[in-house]
């Protein structure tokens, strides 16, 4: 995931000096972790799917403006996504609900299929705060146990243990109600 | 069309992007826009008369100090705002510091001044004049900044337009400083607060229209 944001971010950083190949190569990129992360969240059919693929990627073509070079990139062209996303469902009248099973699959961290996933993960935690955040990396992410994850962002144990608890509430309220901001 | 041809075609026009290119997108609707809401004022109220001493005087400054950091810090919350993945954050309580202040001196003012000269404060000679003139000064930047976001990227269209709204208003009401020939704290908290919470609230009545993608 880290080699993922490394490398978009690279031909990104040359898309805006005016490299049409590197841009090229990015968008080709893109398409092929938009296709898997609108089909892991959405039941449309390919060409729909498609639709909204081509969509965003318009949208990160025209709004390259928009991307703050300072900034994570998988971070911006994910969040253009899940606009695009919302403003589907917007279209078509239904609700906007991601399943709820879907939020264990955040927690994966094995395939390349998962990037899209890890980055909406990084978006939902963004804004936790700093030791439900430390806390939810150390144990749910990486697999650490509640003391190595005490010892490295020196919280207390039981500590740890509430603020996973309220943070993964929060995560869980915020997937299921499908708005980043809500809280 | 094929995703392939699509990005062939998005591929073959690609031009550099300079650094800062959102910010500056902003500045130069706020330029046009304050310029723009300056002859506007020449052409209908003018400035005061005693401009040259006016702009002297603590009050001036105290209502510049209070539009220009409104306009300031609201301008930070909405680039932000047009930067998907970015959040405004901590942004959002500098944005009330400066109604906090002068709200605060307000209270220092009406709390020292004798019963009677109270309400004098608080209307002065132009308080239905001030919230009409700024929110309708802050129509040219509002525009600009409409123009400006069409390179953006707003994932909250609504929220994006209340902030421009804030910010068209906030630049409109350091313009309509130069002819306001209110002193009180009290008056800015009052009218100058009621012309950007119009201006806010019609850019989040439009927002949804006019910055959406």
């Amino acid at each position: 995931m880290k080699a993922t944001e490394t490398r978009l971010r690279a031909l990104m950083l040359k898309g805006l000096e005016g490299d049409a190949a590197a841009h090229r190569a990015l968008l080709s990129e893109l398409a092929r972790l938009l296709r898997s992360y609108f089909g892991k969240r959405l039941s449309y059919d390919l060409a729909d799917i498609d639709d909204l693929v081509q969509e965003t990627l318009i949208a990160v073509h025209t709004r390259r403006t928009s991307y703050d070079r300072e900034r994570p990139f998988t971070a911006w062209a994910f969040s253009i996504a899940r606009y695009k996303m919302v403003d589907e469902f917007r279209r078509r009248g239904t609700r906007v609900s991601v399943p709820i099973e879907d939020a264990s699959d955040m927690f994966a961290d094995d395939d390349l299929e998962s990037v899209a996933a890890s980055v909406d993960l990084e978006i939902l935690m963004a804004d936790l705060p700093e030791s439900q955040r430390l806390s939810i990396q150390g144990v749910k992410v990486e697999g650490l146990s509640v003391i190595e994850t005490a010892e490295r962002s020196g919280l207390s144990p039981s500590n740890v243990k509430i603020s996973i608890h309220r943070g993964m509430k929060a995560l869980f309220k915020r997937v299921r109600t499908g708005d980043p901001d809500a809280d | 069309m094929q995703t392939d041809d699509l990005i062939a075609n998005l591929s073959r026009n690609v031009p550099g992007v300079p650094r800062g290119a959102a910010a500056t997108r902003l500045l130069i609707a706020l330029a046009v826009g304050a310029a723009a809401a300056f002859i506007l004022l020449l052409a209908s109220l003018g400035v005061r008369p005693d401009i040259a001493a006016a702009s002297s005087t603590v009050p001036f400054w105290v209502k510049w100090a209070f539009t220009l950091s409104v306009a300031g810090i609201s301008l930070a919350v909405l680039l932000r705002l047009g930067q998907p993945g970015v959040r405004a954050g901590w942004l959002w309580f500098g944005l009330a510091a400066p109604f906090a202040i002068i709200a605060m001196m307000s209270v220092g003012e009406l709390l020292s001044a004798p019963s009677a000269a109270r309400v004098q404060l608080l209307l002065g000679s132009t308080a239905l004049v001030c919230p009409i003139a700024i929110t309708s000064l802050s129509i040219p930047t509002f525009v600009g900044l409409v123009w400006a976001f069409r390179k953006l990227a707003p994932t909250n269209p609504r929220l994006a337009g209340a902030a421009a709204g804030m910010l068209a208003a906030a630049v409109a009401a350091s313009i309509y400083a130069f002819v306001c020939p209110e002193e009180s704290a009290t008056f800015m908290i009052t009218w100058y607060s009621l012309g950007l919470i119009v201006s806010t609230c019609f850019g989040a009545l439009v927002g949804r229209r006019l910055f959406s993608w």
